[in-house]
């Protein structure tokens, strides 16, 4: 199998050019790296000198803080003992003025006082009056209320009374009457009792009289009148 | 001998009227029909000849003599003695209840009436309850009825018993 001659010379063509190109891009890639090299240098120099300087800045800062610190504390302790010299005279005045004023309150208090327990003794002469003039009201009111009360009272108690005397009078009637139907319940049973005793004694005494003053002879004939009627009665 | 069972039992009827007299000649049969065995010949004559005999004691003699029974033979002695028995057996009796105890006199007279209303050969089985006053009670084959004086009396007294009572009261 051959290759013609187009595509062979097409393929070296290519070739060729792909090689052009690897090269451009390995010349280009060994350019960058050393520009890469030279910045990394520069970055890593630039840090250096940022960090002396941020150190530098920070002993500054330190050194100055320090120095404010202590210009403050020296101010505050000044401050301070100015402060208690101020609040000394300024309790005093404050006393004085407490006083004046208090004497005044005294006296607007002593003044208010007397107007107020006027006022009360007013209010309270006026109440007074008022719950006197209550009080004999409600009496008057109980009073009347009471008097209705005893009124009804009594009414109501005649009228209890009377319907009372209506109601035990029943009672006793019927009372009187369960009695009565007892009592003849009573008297019927021992009259059939007495009845009964009565009977007994004439039945004993009939017979007793009659067996004893019965004769022999009467005696053997009624035996025989007796076998006389229970041959009549088919008995024998 | 020969015995004649009829004419024993007819003698019997004729000379029996109660249970009572029935039964003694039955213990009496029963009480000789023992000794004739042990007794000698002339031993049973000579209780026979007793003077002390009883009511039974003299009729069963009385039956002996007239049956003329050899009183030394005591095979005879002892065939009329079952034959006397027997005979007993066959009587009938009849219960009366009476206020009073008959006399013999009484006896006789129920008896005969007995014999003459009802039957030969009914024996009389007395009984003695003086609360009835009067009258008799009467058993007779299973038949009872109160013919008594208290029963009489008991009735009347409950018919009449309000106006008694009235009357009393």
């Amino acid at each position: 199998m051959g290759i013609d001659n187009t595509t062979f010379y097409t393929l070296a063509i290519s070739l060729f050019f792909l090689s052009i190109i690897l090269i451009i891009l390995i010349v280009s890639y060994l350019q960058m790296y050393k520009r890469l090299r030279l910045l990394q240098k520069e970055h890593d120099h630039a840090k250096d000198v940022l960090n002396q300087k941020t150190t530098r800045a920070l002993q500054t800062a330190q050194n100055k803080a320090d120095e404010l610190i202590n210009t403050a504390a020296k101010k505050a302790e000044e401050i301070i003992n100015n402060t208690k010299i101020t609040s000394n005279e300024l309790q005093k005045t404050l006393d004085k003025n407490l006083e004046g004023l208090a004497k005044e309150q005294q006296a607007v208090v002593r003044k208010h006082t007397a107007e107020v327990l006027d006022d009360y003794k007013n209010e309270l002469s006026d109440i007074k009056g008022a719950n006197v003039r209550f009080l004999q009201e409600i009496i008057k009111n109980l009073k009347t209320d009471a008097n209705n009360q005893i009124e009804t009272f009594r009414k109501s108690l005649e009228n209890k009374t009377l319907k009372s005397d209506d109601a035990v009078e029943e009672r006793i009637e019927k009372a009187y009457d369960q009695i009565k139907i007892e009592l003849e319940i009573k008297k019927q049973e021992k009259l059939k009792k007495l009845d009964e005793k009565i009977f007994e004694i004439v039945n004993i005494a009939t017979k007793n009289i009659l067996g004893k003053t019965l004769p022999l002879k009467d005696q053997e004939d009624l035996v025989f009148k007796a076998l006389d009627s229970a041959k009549k009665d088919g008995i024998i | 001998m020969t015995l004649n069972t009829s004419s024993i039992y007819f003698d019997l009827v004729n000379s029996l009227r109660t249970v009572e007299e029935s039964n003694n000649i039955i213990a009496l049969i029963e009480e000789l029909k023992g000794s004739t065995f042990q007794l000698k010949k002339n031993d049973f004559k000579s209780i026979l000849n007793n003077s002390t005999l009883t009511k039974a004691g003299i009729l069963l003699k009385d039956l002996l003599v007239k049956h003329k029974v050899n009183l030394s033979d005591q095979i005879e002695i002892e065939k009329f003695l079952e034959a006397i028995r027997d005979s007993l057996k066959k009587l009938r009796s009849i219960n009366l209840t009476l206020s009073f105890i008959p006399n013999d006199k009484m006896l006789d007279r129920l008896s005969a009436w007995i014999k003459t209303n009802i039957s030969d050969g009914i024996m009389l089985d007395i009984q003695y309850e003086p609360s009835i006053i009067g009258g008799i009670k009467i058993s007779y084959y299973g038949m009872y009825k109160d013919y008594t004086l208290d029963k009489a009396i008991n009735q009347i007294l409950q018919t009449q018993k309000e106006q008694i009572t009235k009357l009393i009261a």
